[in-house]
């Protein structure tokens, strides 16, 4: 399809003169005079009439006048009629031309106006009319200096602008944003180009071509927005193609992972390092990559240096609006301290549990209720109910329900007095322990107590705190079985702060305030690191079989755990261990509480 | 048919259990602690472990730590002695903290613990 200014070229150019027609009656027409002149020999004729003074040939030199002039004549007006209706042809042309390239230029979506080599604007289209909030067409007597909005208060540099140089020079320029002003006063941003009419001739003038930015750059600073977010957020951002490629990683994930962005970034996810999920994450990634399945899962990720992280990842596709996944995008948090201290509270809690657990006596009675109502109520399945047998075996499942329901009772009377709290000084309850424990101690091991603070007011369960120093003190014993040595016990005043219950991972429990701390120090052989951890689990000992029951000191971490209390450990090993109990002194020593 | 792991340190307790669970029909395998039902397990899984809480050598709640640790969504039953009150649910709640999909307070009924089972396996908890 031809272009329309072609068209319109084509048309002005098809309008040939001399036409050919007339071309062809002039060549006739001179080839004819040409015969007849050679015939009546014309040029005779008139060198005689000339010089006889005029005298004589005077109808024949008509007649050859009118053989030249009369078709000259016909042709002449023939041909400036056909001249004219060209012109009238060419004129309609031009102004349809003109028209339509009108038209083009008002319908055209960016702004655009015509500068004159003064600078002032000569037309604007209705793009730019709109924009600028003028009458399109109209000629504004504005400089094009004070188009430019962010920069109208400058310095009144002449060739400051984009326009100005143009118009000075004859260079094509760019200019990515800028300010215009309306008519009203207001501005706009706006991204232009100036084009000089004729290069050569800056003089001549420039058209404007410019476009409203307003709504890019609002596009611009929203995505500039998100990528920001995108890029600062806490969690790791992973942009994926659909064939497995990292396209973008933020810098949480630099963070997290220790791995730059260009050491990523076009590497393909299944060859990151998998942190020993292997096939599993393998698997759950293909599946996302073929599928389009999103998942969500916590896994070891190994970090650069070598040292494992534990990522909570979210795998989500991306899709566009026809349903086809254009990316994927992952987005994970590092969980390793947050595993850690729900490990922490789930060890904690289990101890506290199995401590309870292994200090009563329900434990075992249950277990042979459980032993007798669960053998009755499978042998009296094998007989007939109307025999005997199975009327005795009836009575034995009444009877044990019956001791069911006592056990019930006689624990809950029991829980009910063991644990009731008072309001006691710590010292005299210990002071009274020790002198029962002197006398059990053997002779190589000696025990020396100390007590600094009168002020040592605990709610306590005066059995449950005797119980305490006795598994603390036999623990400590029996660590010096071998060589003897001297158990210290002290008991102390001490403020507990936020630092020191930060500072040491046992203490997480306690709150800020005064405690008394109740230390029982040994010379025996300490405790291995690997034991520290298990030390208060029921049934955990590190003596010969039938010299303990393994039980002491998990009782003894239950004791604390009901009296809001903590307990901490410090050993070297064959050097000998310090346990410390923390308990809280009380505020009123008046009150009494019951569990 | 479905098979279980009965973890428990009292003899009486595992034996009478296991007679229970095979008259209904299951195949079932007993360890005598939290280690031996561990041990076991990795050599002849099962599709459902009964544990004991209070156990020597490990624990029946690290024992559940530690198989829900290696099967997510491995059911678990966790029964224990504690005697009524607040005692024994705190101990069976920190059992279903550690992973334990049901638990159960000892005395229990036949009636009981078949119920459990059943429901258990059928619905996966």
């Amino acid at each position: 399809m031809m272009p329309p200014n072609d068209h319109f070229q084509n048309q002005i150019q098809a309008t040939p003169w001399p036409s050919q027609s007339g071309f062809i009656f002039f060549l006739l027409w001179f080839l004819s005079a040409i015969a007849v002149t050679i015939h009546f020999d014309v040029f005779g004729m008139f060198s005689s009439w000339l010089w006889h003074g005029g005298g004589g040939y005077l109808d024949e030199l008509i007649s050859i006048l009118l053989l030249w002039g009369v078709p000259f004549m016909i042709h002449l007006i023939w041909h400036l009629h056909q001249r004219f209706r060209t012109l009238q042809r060419d004129a309609e042309n031009i102004s349809q031309l003109h028209h339509r390239n009108e038209s083009i230029l008002h319908a055209v979506g960016d702004g655009l106006f015509g500068l004159n080599g003064k600078g002032q604007i000569t037309f604007v289209n209705a793009a730019a009319a709109r924009m600028l909030g003028t009458a399109s067409g109209q000629r504004m007597e504005i400089e094009p200096r004070t188009l430019r909005g962010a920069h109208s208060d400058l310095p009144a540099d002449p060739l400051s602008s984009a326009m100005e140089h143009t118009l000075a020079d004859g260079q094509i320029r760019l200019c990515a944003q800028e300010s215009f002003y309306r008519t009203d006063g207001t501005t706009f941003p706006v991204e232009y180009s100036v084009t000089p009419l004729d290069p050569n001739q800056p003089s001549a003038g420039a058209v404007v071509t410019f476009r409203d930015i307003t709504q890019r750059l609002h596009t611009e600073e929203e995505l500039n927005r998100l990528a920001a977010a995108v890029n600062q957020t806490a969690e790791m951002v992973v942009i994926i193609d659909p064939q497995g490629n990292i396209l973008y990683v933020n810098t949480a994930f630099e963070t997290m992972t220790g791995h730059g962005r260009h050491e990523v970034i076009g590497l393909c996810i299944l060859n990151l390092p998998d942190g020993g999920l292997g096939k599993q994450w393998h698997h759950q990634i293909s599946m996302a990559l073929s599928q389009g399945i999103a998942f969500r899962h916590c896994y070891p990720a190994v970090k650069k240096n070598g040292s494992i992280f534990h990522a909570d990842i979210t795998w989500s596709p991306v899709r566009n609006r026809d349903g086809a996944i254009t990316s994927h995008v992952v987005v994970g948090r590092d969980v390793t301290f947050e595993l850690e201290l729900e490990r922490q509270l789930r060890k904690s809690k289990r101890l506290e549990a199995i401590g309870t657990l292994a200090g009563g006596v329900a434990h075992d009675f249950n277990n042979i209720l459980t032993a007798i109502l669960s053998y009755t109520d499978l042998t009296m399945d094998d007989l007939d109910p109307s025999s005997l047998e199975y009327s005795n075996l009836g009575e034995v499942m009444e009877a044990a329900n019956r001791a069911k329901e006592l056990v019930k009772q006689l624990l809950t009377f029991s829980r009910r007095n063991e644990q009731e709290r008072i309001s006691l000084f710590l010292s005299q309850e210990i002071k009274g322990t020790i002198s029962l424990l002197k006398a059990a101690l053997p002779d190589k091991i000696t025990l020396e107590a100390s007590f600094s603070d009168k002020e040592d007011q605990v709610m306590a369960d005066p059995t449950r705190i005797h119980q305490m120093v006795m598994n603390l003190c036999t623990n400590a014993a029996e660590a010096m079985e071998r060589n003897g040595g001297v158990i210290r016990v002290h008991l102390e005043r001490i403020l507990v702060d936020q630092a020191l219950i930060e500072r040491h991972a046992a203490l997480a429990k306690l709150q800020p305030g005064p405690h008394m701390v109740l230390s029982v120090k040994d010379q025996g052989v300490g405790i291995a690191p690997g034991s520290l951890d298990r030390l208060f689990e029921p049934f955990f000992t590190t003596k010969s079989i039938g010299k303990g029951s393994g039980l002491g000191l998990s009782v003894v971490h239950g004791i604390v755990q009901t009296h809001e209390g903590a307990i901490k450990v410090d050993s070297i090993e064959d050097q000998g261990a310090i346990f410390q109990v923390f308990l809280p002194v009380v505020r009123n020593p008046e009150t009494t509480s019951t569990v | 048919m479905s098979r279980i792991l009965i973890i428990e340190d009292e003899r009486q307790i595992r034996e009478v259990l296991k007679q229970i669970l095979e008259r209904a029909g299951y195949e079932v395998d007993t360890a005598e602690d939290g280690r031996l039902g561990l041990e076991h397990f990795n050599q002849q899984p099962a599709d459902m472990v009964i544990t004991d809480i209070l156990m020597p050598n490990k624990d029946g709640l690290e024992t559940i730590e530690e198989l829900i640790g290696q099967n997510p969504n491995l059911p678990i039953i966790a029964i224990s002695g504690g005697g009524p009150g607040e005692k024994a649910q705190f101990a069976l709640d920190v059992a279903k903290m550690c992973g334990a999909v049901r638990v159960l307070a000892k005395p229990f009924s036949r009636k009981e613990i078949l119920e459990m089972v059943t429901d258990l396996l059928a619905t996966g908890g």
